[in-house]
């Protein structure tokens, strides 16, 4: 009976001293936690789609304003750092794809406003300087691409902008074409439906936008929409309340989407837009933590949130937002 | 109960305790850490990294980052010690960007 008791102590410390050991070769690697895994975190980034990739660069990270550039595979989650952009770190840059090319330009470095404007080569994955922006240097704009053009409107260059410039890769020249009717604006949100720019939030004067305007790629001009605010005594804009700034935009099967932002406090708000009969309608909240500066795109049909900031803490998760689908708090 | 059969309960819920605690401790640790490593790879004719995050590519680097052109590294070293540099700065809450200063430093091969 002693025999046994001893026995099966030594039993215990082997085992302890076994486990002990095997945890001690699986704690490879480094450990960080969670919530203080920040990325390639940044706000108000500048960003293109190519091929079904999303190229996202520059922005700001509460300290420094940024020249990395960086290409996400939503399929696969996962980044892959390309050449450093060339011009000079900056935030509220825009940037659009035309012809296989992505293109960014003006934006702000923290003391000056910028009127530079670059080629990247996804291919070559090589940065070239193209042609100046023909606007007054500014950042908060918004960029768009129409039939493999380009174009850069509204913004900030001291004052509150609304005019728009097209930008010709083949000429490499930059034409002033129709400004917005009104609603000079910066930090706005633009997408495009059916070569149809639509442009709408953003702040000036210290007030939110409610002007809503979209671009026709073909006749290049500018028509009026419905106000995005509760402006009528009609019912439809009864609930409408997401103007703001900062907020992140796409579009997907035919619709836009206007996600989180800033409006008199940080909201997690998505609201959807329908062209054909001028109408929104609010959908299911964003799942994340609300957000300034975020990332929008839509690769493959499918819409993305990335980057931005809540206060002091730049994210670096990733969300995608299926507009058909029931909710589920746990996917 | 005999005196035979309390003395192999002792150890056996010693055990027991034993092994639920660090379950609940490695489940915990799962829920709120990430493990970060570095797994180098071959690439068109040479190298590059991934950084894993929990066991899923969160950084895939087939080109030596931020410098223009699409060159692998050149050894499997030079990719591991960049993958490390990385994996370092996020550890210290910095962005993961490498810069041509950096490597330059680094003394990685083929940047030129």
């Amino acid at each position: 009976m002693r025999y046994l008791k001893g026995y099966s102590l030594l039993l215990v410390a082997s085992l302890v001293a076994c486990s002990k050991d095997s945890s001690t070769t699986t704690k490879v690697g480094n450990w960080i936690r969670r919530s203080e895994f920040e990325g390639v975190a940044r706000s108000a980034a500048a960003s293109f789609v190519i091929d079904n990739k999303a190229y996202v660069g520059t922005g700001y990270d509460g300290t420094n304003r940024l020249q990395d550039f960086w290409v996400f595979d939503v399929d696969l989650n996962q980044w892959t750092q390309k050449a450093a952009f060339p011009g000079v770190g900056r935030s509220g840059a825009v940037g659009m794809s035309m012809a296989g090319k992505g293109y960014i330009g003006t934006g702000y470095d923290g003391l000056n406003k910028l009127n530079d404007f670059y080629q990247y080569d996804p291919v070559a994955n090589t940065w070239s300087r193209k042609a100046d922006f023909g606007g007054s240097a500014r950042y908060g704009a918004v960029a768009f691409a129409l039939n493999d053009k380009g174009y850069i409107a509204t913004g900030y260059d001291g004052n509150w902008l609304k005019d728009n410039w097209r930008y010709d890769p083949g000429a490499n020249a930059w034409t002033q074409v129709q400004s917005l009717t009104s609603g000079k604006r910066q930090d706005g949100n633009a997408f495009v439906i059916n070569n149809k720019a639509y442009v709408c939030m953003g702040t000036a004067n210290g007030s939110y936008v409610s002007d809503f305007y979209a671009f026709d790629g073909a006749t290049e001009t500018w028509s009026t929409l419905r106000s995005i605010d509760n402006v009528t005594d009609q019912s439809f804009d009864d609930n409408y309340n997401f103007k703001g700034s900062g907020a992140a935009s796409f579009a997907m099967r035919g619709l836009g989407y206007i996600v989180s932002g800033t409006k008199t406090g940080l909201s997690s708000a998505v609201w959807e837009y329908n062209p054909g009969t001028d109408l929104w309608v609010q959908k299911t909240d964003f799942e994340g933590a609300a957000r300034n500066g975020a990332t929008g795109f839509t690769v493959k049909d499918r819409g993305f949130v990335v980057l931005g900031t809540s206060s002091s803490q730049p994210f670096d998760n990733m969300f995608e937002f299926d507009p058909t689908a029931a909710y589920n708090q746990y996917d | 109960m005999t005196k035979r059969k309390l003395s192999w309960l002792v150890p056996v819920l010693l055990l027991l305790l034993l092994a639920g605690y660090r379950y609940y401790r490695d489940s915990s640790q799962q829920e709120d850490m990430i493990q970060l490593t570095v797994v180098p790879f071959e690439t068109g004719g040479g190298w590059g990294y991934k950084v894993m995050a929990d066991h899923h590519s969160y950084i895939y680097q087939d080109v030596i980052p931020g410098i223009a052109g699409n060159r692998p590294f050149r050894s499997k070293e030079d990719a591991a010690k960049v993958g490390q540099a990385v994996v370092e700065k996020l550890m210290a809450h910095q962005r993961p960007t490498m810069t041509l200063t950096e490597l330059s430093k680094m003394q990685v091969a083929g940047l030129q």
